[in-house]
């Protein structure tokens, strides 16, 4: 798995495509721009125990419904860490 | 891409369900898993998508402007002229447009910036649609039409823009809020359960489906803003500045609250307001969906909390700032030709002031003055405001309009509320119009007269009549008729000589007299707009059952009570299909030329003219030149070949002077035009009326029509909007101008539009203020139905097209609405700097 991003980050608030605010820096970071220290995991479906699938191209949640890997999975019941981050 | 994958994923869960109920699961799945975003130092919060200013596509509505280009059923779809005008609009390079992919970003219709890793995503729905979406489903039905294959000519020469019926099936209308300001949402949803045990097992069950779909809607809605309401309490755990704390934790109590109640202030009746402005765009493809009279709606918590001090002027200010950054960050998802040939990237929320109240009193009030006042203190394109003029304005109200308009920011435009009244009652009358109901109309979308109603609300001790929309979207019917485009289809016997294609059976004669091209050119008319609206009814009826509106309809007037949804005219009123035309004023203006010139001077032949235009009198194509007006022409080195012809062209009568024989032309026109829409029946079983709106279709239109006899170059803009003079021939000043466009009844049609660019000096001080008024009071007098300005000197223009990057924020008027100068194609921004400019107001 590639390293995480800005946009992987929680702390991240997406403007657009290309970039976003940081809610604890007062940045305004490239989404794809490698995470710095403060990095702490958004819940997105490739963190989840359900997904399957690789980088880059669609996979599935639980084995049979088309999901991919960077979508927010903040608001999904069903969401579950796959690797719970630190606290 | 969340909603739409989760909306899909629902969908496809539920197949067999009762189609409604299909959709309103979708709906409630969608909206239940938005990301909920809250920016620091927003007041105001919920967005349609996780960004700033974002959008999605639906492809359950059309999916096949996203395919790969050699996908077989795209190519189809080229074939039969589906993507004419994406290949001939030109989309703005600057602001928020990302014209091109890089990096990690992928363009999508010259607009959208999509992250590439929600491209297989994207894809993997649009091929998922494929066959089931609105615009494949009213594809396969529309070919039933006879003379179906005309209908493909006349989409590929884009004698017509688009096909409405599902690429904006809602929208040019005015919200109603009434019913979650008054009842809360779970009032609503109260009323509807109450409804459902009345009405189950009766007959005409759909009002079970409605009523049931309305409640499951309205949980998702419900669920959405919860959802942001938890993100503010968060936020407000981990937020270490106590300011900020306390923001994010108000945020979250008026979340909270209006997720259920009505609302108890000015600020949680703004914040709902919000709240189902953007659930009803994200329930469907929508341009022009406007707050109508929003300042008269929200009066009474503002009226309320002003006199119990718990508000402030200041406070009042601020919000109502928030709320133009809220309207400014909407976008609609379609194609190129949709929103850049037509909408250049604007979605048309118009905010009205004024008017009359429902006893015939003046409506203006304290608060439609501080929004003008932050119109002016936040220059934002959206919304975009319009006056209401009425004679029963008081002076003061009107002053303030000018000084805003005055500012240069494109608004408010000014709307005369007399001759909206008189449309209303004329096109609603069958459905029970009166006058005081006529009196709660407001602007749906750029310029839109829409029918409204007036709803009672008691706050205070005081009774309330709020205004808001009662009618279904105008956004429907026959968009756009390039009219200069279908005269020279005329003129050459039915080919479309820039495609080299036979549009129309050739009439196997020629034109020998000036009333036979005007027969022949009413023929051709009718018979287009005959196809193009049996086609749209098809797509639109689709689109009724494939995708019913389920949020805007539970909004809407008379829906709950009738158990309908708009697409089953639940709506009070439905009359609400139009024909579109843009480049009156250059059909008119060419009229005049071959009268004058081929028929009664017999200066040259209909054969000499056929020349000319197709040698483009002899100078380079805009497309060649890359100047897509007259102020920037190149001659060809036969030029003098055609020097003649074209000196007599531009010579003719031209509109705009208070010239009568060219006015009786536009007054024939008009007359005719307006009366003959009638002729044509709507899907809800209504006649059409006429629209005459150009928005920015003047740009695609005027680039696929060759060199017109007006002496209009090839592939140049057409005359914006539809009274506006073409750029340079108005020359008498602007009481000519105003004589010219009143020749005839404007009360005739949905709209009329004249753009006027002034130059600031012209207006500048008390005095210029006053002039400026009486100068405006005098065409309303007249019958004019609508005004507005571009207060700029051209030379402000010409620097921010060389030099862009130094004017990202500069706005000016197109058509109807306000937008970003740097977000306008270049041939919309070359007809604007070409327009005439005035130098004097007296």
């Amino acid at each position: 798995m590639k390293a995480p991003c800005h946009q992987d980050c929680r702390h991240y608030i997406p403007i657009d495509v290309f970039h976003g605010l940081c809610r604890v820096k007062p940045d305004e970071p490239i989404s794809d721009a490698e995470a710095c220290e403060r990095f702490f995991p958004v819940k997105k479906c490739k963190y989840c125990t359900s997904y399957q699938g690789s980088d880059g191209e669609m996979g599935t949640c639980g084995g049979k419904i088309p999901a991919y890997p960077d979508m927010i999975a903040k608001t999904c019941e069903d969401f579950l860490w796959e690797v719970p981050p630190d606290e | 891409m969340e909603f739409p994958y989760w909306y899909s994923r629902r969908w496809m869960e539920l197949e067999g369900e009762i189609p409604i109920i299909r959709r309103a699961e979708a709906l409630k799945t969608a909206f239940s898993h938005l990301t909920p975003v809250i920016f620091p130092r927003e007041l105001l919060v919920m967005r349609r998508t996780c960004f700033l200013r974002g959008s999605y596509p639906m492809p359950w509505l059309s999916e096949l402007f996203l395919l790969n280009n050699n996908d077989a059923i795209y190519r189809e779809a080229l074939e039969a002229g589906q993507f004419s005008n994406d290949q001939v609009t030109k989309m703005g390079t600057g602001g928020g447009n990302v014209i091109n992919s890089i990096g990690n970003v992928v363009s999508i219709a010259g607009k959208f910036g999509l992250r590439r890793e929600e491209l297989p995503v994207l894809m993997a729905l649009a091929r998922m649609w494929e066959h089931q979406s609105v615009e494949d489903i009213g594809h396969k039905y529309e070919m039933f039409v006879p003379d179906y294959a005309e209908k493909e000519s006349i989409m590929r020469s884009v004698i017509c823009l688009f096909d409405s019926g599902f690429t904006l099936p809602q929208g040019r209308e005015v919200i109603n809020y009434y019913y979650p300001l008054r009842f809360g949402v779970d009032g609503i949803i109260r009323w509807c359960k109450g409804r459902i045990t009345e009405v189950a097992g009766h007959p005409d069950m759909d009002r079970l489906y409605f009523y049931q779909a309305s409640c499951i809607a309205l949980d998702g809605v419900k669920k959405w803003v919860l959802n942001y309401a938890r993100e503010a309490e968060d936020l407000a755990r981990s937020e270490p500045n106590e300011d900020q704390r306390q923001e994010y934790a108000d945020i979250a109590e008026t979340l909270t609250w209006i997720s259920s109640h009505p609302p108890r202030s000015f600020r949680e009746a703004l914040q709902l307001c919000w709240t189902f402005h953007v659930a009803v765009l994200n329930e469907d493809c929508i341009s022009g969906l406007s707050p109508g009279r929003l300042g008269q709606v929200l009066y009474p918590w503002w009226k309320q909390d002003m006199d119990n001090g718990t508000l402030t002027r200041e406070l009042t200010i601020e919000l109502l700032e928030c709320m133009r950054l809220k309207f400014t960050e909407l976008d609609c998802f379609a194609s190129a030709g949709v929103i850049g040939g037509v909408l250049s990237s604007n979605t048309f929320n118009n905010l009205c002031l004024g008017g009359l109240d429902k006893d015939g009193a003046n409506a203006e009030n304290e608060l439609e003055m501080l929004i003008l006042e932050s119109g002016m203190t936040c220059p934002t394109p959206q919304p975009t405001l319009s006056l209401l003029y009425d004679e029963k304005l008081p002076e003061e109200f009107l002053l303030k309009g000018i000084e805003c308009t005055k500012s240069g920011n494109g608004y408010p435009a000014w709307v005369n509320n007399r001759v909206a009244m008189e449309f209303i009652q004329n096109n609603y009358g069958p459905e029970g119009m009166t006058l005081k109901e006529a009196r709660a109309w407001a602007i749906g979308g750029c310029l839109e007269t829409s029918a409204g109603t007036w709803m009672p609300l008691r706050l205070g001790g005081h009774t309330y009549y709020l205004p808001g929309g009662a009618g279904a979207a105008t956004s429907v019917g026959v968009h756009f008729i390039g009219l200069p485009k279908l005269l020279e289809v005329v003129l050459f016997d039915g080919m479309d000589m820039r495609l080299g294609q036979r549009i129309f059976p050739s009439r196997g004669k020629r034109i020998e007299s000036y009333d036979e091209l005007i027969d022949t050119f009413r023929d051709h008319f009718r018979k287009t707009v005959d196809i193009l609206c049996r086609c749209n009814n098809i797509q639109h009826d689709a689109w009724r059952k494939i995708t019913p509106p389920v949020i805007n309809s539970l909004l809407k007037p008379d829906c709950l009570t009738r158990g309908k949804h708009i697409g089953d005219m639940g709506s009070r009123y439905n009359t609400t299909f139009s024909v579109e035309v843009s480049g009156g004023i250059n059909l008119v203006n060419s009229l005049a030329s071959i009268k004058r010139n081929i028929f009664e001077e017999k200066n040259f032949t209909l054969e000499d003219l056929q020349s000319v235009l197709l040698n483009n009198f002899g100078y380079y194509t805009a497309e060649e030149t890359g100047s897509y007006s007259l102020s920037d022409v190149k001659k060809r080195p036969d030029a003098n070949t055609y020097a003649r012809v074209h000196t007599l062209c531009q010579e003719a009568p031209k509109y705009g002077n208070d010239d009568p024989y060219v006015d009786t032309i536009l007054k024939e026109w008009e007359d005719w035009f307006c009366t003959t829409c009638h002729d044509f029946i709507s899907l809800y079983e209504k006649p059409l009326y006429a629209c005459q709106i150009s928005v920015s279709t003047h740009g695609p239109m005027g680039a696929v029509t060759l060199a017109s006899p007006d002496g209009r170059l090839a592939g140049t803009t057409y005359a914006d909007a539809s009274l506006s003079a073409y750029p340079g021939t108005d020359w008498k000043g602007l009481y000519a101008l105003c004589n010219s466009a009143t020749c005839w009844d404007h009360a005739q049609s949905q709209n009329s539009q004249l753009n006027i660019k002034i130059h600031p000096s012209a207006v500048q001080g008390r005095e210029g203020a006053r002039k400026f008024l009486e100068f405006i009071r005098a065409y309303m007098r007249q019958g004019g139905f609508h005004i507005q300005f571009n207060v700029v000197d051209s030379r402000v223009l010409r620097e921010a097209q060389e030099h862009p990057e130094f004017y990202r924020g500069l706005m000016v008027r197109v058509a109807g609405f306000t937008q970003y100068w740097v977000e306008l194609g270049k041939p919309i921004q070359d007809e604007i700097i070409a327009r005439t400019e005035h130098e004097e107001v007296r």
